[in-house]
């Protein structure tokens, strides 16, 4: 892989990781609010009410920010690999279509509840909530297709013509645990984020609905983290299976004994570490603290509450990273189909044009400082500053 | 069928990006004008235009989407072409979209939460990125209509015709003069070779550097632009007038002034929208010279009645045209019949054309007629004139509109200009059960679209926007209140 084809597949990889990972925190969030909107029926709950029209904020933003890192990818998939992706675009046109009717389906319940939320009863309130949680997580199904398509493209029955098996398309063998793990993953990273918040937000000012949120969120964001290690396993094995060149590359030395390509191994035994730290430090946090009532004075329990949300999401965006580098240099893993067509699926035929370093060293001196602004908006928008007070030192244009 | 779909929905995104580009450059300019006034009108303006206009980009993005995906389904041909060749405007568009979501939404939920000139430094920031988007998106566009190499080739003082002609470079540097017939036929025996030309074009333009140096590339970004934003000030206006009959008398002010502000923005851009249409259509004349016949209707045997027919009227446009576009008013236009039958754009550009410079001259004049009434009669407009503005949200569309038409029409029959056609840019085959899936989307998006404007037009004359408003602020005292009793109870 040369420096170019290096920046090349960094760039896609980058926004399109940072887009799945958005994207399932997005769902989540809306499995979250549908939750609280539940607990509210139940006990009559103000507060909960008030907390899940907080996160449909954050839920506007995140699928705002998922929104442009697939257009991101769209384009650069478009400008380094366009005969990939008009392929991609005829052979998967089902799975797209529908993402593309969910897409704009989650959009309009999104505007509804978000502008609508005082004007709809609890009922509608629910309804839309339901349903939109609903086409949350087909969403994610059928986005799992375009991934398994790349893992193994089961269902293409020949390229010229294009003939496609669309039943054997959405029944991918690596569909299932792969989508155990984006929903269990997602699940525990968007609690963890939420109780990092939390904690945040209690070290400065006592409430006593955070804190019981904190410590559910916590506990609940445990357990989906325990059933999302096993779905990993789960789904890399499934790869031995399924998409052996990709798997010998993902595990490397730690489970295979040669990789064909690149020895992603050394990025897998980072992953196994930091799933190891975070167990642990969950464990510590669910059985030792929690019991007793969490006590933020402490450090040790402060710092702990506050790693928690920051290391699962980089655990989750490196297994997504190492989930797309390891079919290098396979854009769709199917070595017998490459040696036919290698220009099409083979990340070594990138666009002769684009491929200068104007062009990547634009995207990095443009992408920092802007991935900068992003974070500090995401601060902004998480910390709950949008809806703080405002400066008391700002002058009206008649002051001034 | 599929095609018409396709760019009706992109049609419909245009008009949704036109209160994007528009509402916020004239939300941050009002937010300058403000603060450099001690205006305060100015300022809650500013602060609605920028509540309404946030829920924009969710819209906008819906409908891009769209537009994205038709042209990957409908536009195979067309876009791997341009994902070869001509990527760089879209893949620049990437960052400047990212600025825009980005400081858009910082600048509308940091209103009265950062001090006013970083809050107008965040405005600034999502304006700029707001006109790059623009840029590329008209660049991309503007490629299509001017591809690299591009020659002059028509003679106004002979009225000699040749078709399009373009000088590629070839890998080894040497140029090499084809014109659209030879193009079609290397295409067709050998695209290879084609490929390989192209390839050494642009490079040597420079990938990045074609996006900017390609004629017509300043031109039709900066006529695309202030089409946006006098949409956008047109259809404010419209929305002002109707308020303004409405709303208690105290009130009325806060009207007067948007509508006095509105009217010499809106003075100023169309001035500059005439300066720049001008160079616009100069570019068209020595590039496009089929698409000026078209517009110009010059066909003496197609039985249209044209400009040039209505008496006095008719040869003075037409000796105008003449000399604005070519110097001299002995000029000839190109003729319609001296340009191959199948590369023929459609006639009915001259109407479209035409109603479109006569509408946006009469806007022109009732802005004149209302600034008229409010600066020097220092008066509220006539009922009738108000009356006439409540039609402008409409009127400034169909002018955005025909315009972009007539840019759209009149390049057919090609996709990109004497290199590929609409045929071999779009996708062919049988209407599958998906297609028609895909289409019933289409039209639910269009419709949610349509919708949306006129929600959108609705919510930006309502009375809860600037109740909303008053609202906040209260709320925002009454905590401050309670945090500083809170405090003296504590001292």
């Amino acid at each position: 892989m040369v420096a170019a084809d290096f920046g090349v597949m960094a760039l896609i990889l980058a926004t399109f990781s940072m887009h799945v990972v958005m994207f399932g925190i997005e769902v989540i969030l809306s499995l979250v609010v549908l939750g609280l909107l539940i607990y509210n029926r139940k006990t009559g709950d103000e507060n909960a009410l008030k907390v899940a029209y907080d996160y449909m904020l954050y839920i506007s933003m995140t699928y705002a920010s998922a929104h442009f890192f697939l257009t991101a990818t769209t384009v650069f998939t478009l400008t380094f690999y366009p005969t990939f992706l008009i392929l991609t675009g005829q052979a998967l046109f089902y799975p797209l279509l529908w993402i593309f009717v969910a897409l704009l389906f989650r959009l309009a319940l999104i505007a509804w509840l978000y502008y609508g939320w005082f004007d709809f009863d609890a009922t509608k309130r629910l309804v839309f909530s339901i349903l939109f949680s609903l086409a949350g997580v087909v969403w994610i199904y059928l986005y799992m297709t375009l991934l398994a398509f790349m893992n193994t493209p089961d269902g293409l029955v020949s390229t010229d013509p294009m003939v496609i098996d669309n039943v054997r398309l959405f029944l991918n063998p690596t569909i299932l645990p792969l989508l155990l793990t984006v929903v269990f993953g997602a699940g525990a990273v968007t609690l963890f984020i939420l109780v990092f918040i939390y904690t945040g937000k209690l070290k400065k000012e006592e409430n006593e609905f955070y804190s019981k949120l904190n410590v559910i969120y916590l506990k609940v964001g445990y357990y989906l983290f325990l059933l999302f290690i096993p779905s990993l396993l789960a789904y890399i094995f499934s790869l031995r299976t399924h998409s052996e060149h990709k798997f010998k590359n993902m595990v490397g030395w730690v489970f295979a004994q040669d990789a064909p390509t690149v020895d992603f191994g050394w990025m897998f035994f980072i992953i196994l570490l930091l799933v190891v730290v975070a167990l642990a430090v969950t464990s510590i946090l669910v059985f030792k603290y929690a019991k007793e009532g969490l006590d933020l004075n402490d450090k040790v329990q402060y710092y702990m509450l506050m790693i928690l949300g920051p290391v699962s999401a980089i655990i989750f965006e490196m297994v997504f990273l190492l989930n797309l580098i390891s079919q290098n240099p396979y854009l769709i893993v199917a070595p017998e189909l490459a040696a036919d067509v290698p220009a099409i699926v083979t990340t070594t035929a990138v666009n002769d044009i684009a491929n200068v370093t104007d062009v990547t060293s634009l995207a990095i001196f443009a992408m920092t400082p802007l991935f900068l602004a992003f974070l500090s908006l995401m601060y902004f928008i998480f910390s709950g500053r949008a809806h703080a007070k405002e400066d008391p030192n700002f002058k009206s244009a008649a002051q001034l | 069928m599929l095609r018409a779909f396709s760019e009706f929905g992109i049609t419909v995104h245009w008009i949704i990006l036109q209160y994007s580009i528009g509402i916020w450059t004239i939300a941050v300019t009002l937010e300058i004008l403000a603060r450099v006034k001690k205006q305060e009108n100015y300022l809650k303006m500013a602060r609605s235009l920028s509540k309404v206009a946030i829920i924009i980009f969710a819209v906008g993005a819906a409908t891009g989407t769209m537009a994205e995906f038709g042209l990957l389904l409908f536009w195979p041909g067309f876009l791997e072409l341009v994902g070869i060749f001509f990527f760089a405007p879209l893949y620049i568009e990437v960052f400047a979209f990212f600025a825009e979501v980005i400081f858009v939404y910082l600048y509308h939920y940091t209103w009265k939460k950062v001090g006013p000139k970083f809050h107008i430094f965040l405005g600034v920031m999502a304006v700029g990125g707001l006109i790059l988007s623009g840029l590329m998106i008209v660049s991309a566009n503007t490629l299509m209509s001017f591809p690299p190499g591009i020659q002059e080739t028509y003679n106004p003082t002979t009225g000699e015709y040749q078709s399009p002609s373009y000088i590629y470079t070839a890998p080894n540097g040497t140029e090499i003069p084809l014109n659209s017939t030879q193009i079609q036929n290397m295409i067709e025996s050998d695209p290879e070779q084609y490929n390989e030309l192209l390839e050494a074009t642009v490079m040597k333009e420079g990938v990045i550097g074609i996006v900017f140096k390609t004629p017509g590339a300043i031109t039709s970004f900066m006529h695309a632009i202030v089409a946006a934003i006098l949409t956008s000030i047109f259809t404010l206006i419209g929305v002002y007038a109707h308020r303004i009959k409405r709303v208690k008398e105290e009130k009325k002010e806060y009207y007067r002034d948007g509508m006095k502000i509105l009217v010499i923005l809106g003075i100023i851009y169309s001035t500059i929208q005439g300066i720049i249409g001008h160079f616009m259509a100069d570019e068209v004349a020595r590039f496009n010279p089929e698409k000026l016949a078209a517009m110009e209707g010059t066909c003496t045997v197609c039985g249209i009645i044209t400009i040039s027919d209505i008496p006095i009227l008719g040869p003075i446009t037409e000796a105008t045209v003449k000399f604005l576009a070519y110097g001299s008013i002995d000029a000839f236009f190109p003729s319609y019949m001296d340009i191959p039958e199948e590369y023929r754009p459609p006639l009915i550009i001259h109407y479209i054309y035409y109603t479109k410079i006569g509408m946006m001259m009469s806007l022109f004049a009732s802005l004149l007629l209302i600034a008229y009434f409010l600066f020097y009669k220092k008066q509220d407009t006539p009922e009738w004139v108000r009356k006439g503005m409540l039609g402008y949200p409409v009127s400034i569309q169909v002018v955005s509109i025909f315009g972009w038409m007539t840019r759209e029409i009149g390049r057919k029959p090609w996709t990109i200009f004497g290199v590929l056609t609409v045929e071999d840019a779009a996708r062919d085959g049988p209407v599958s059960t998906g297609i028609i899936i895909l289409l019933t989307v289409y039209i639910l998006v269009i419709s949610f679209g349509l919708w949306f404007i006129v929600w959108f037009l609705n919510r930006l004359s309502s009375d809860e926007l600037l109740d909303e408003i008053e609202e906040e602020d209260m709320k925002i005292a009454d905590t401050e209140k309670s945090d500083k009793s809170i405090e003296e109870e504590n001292t």
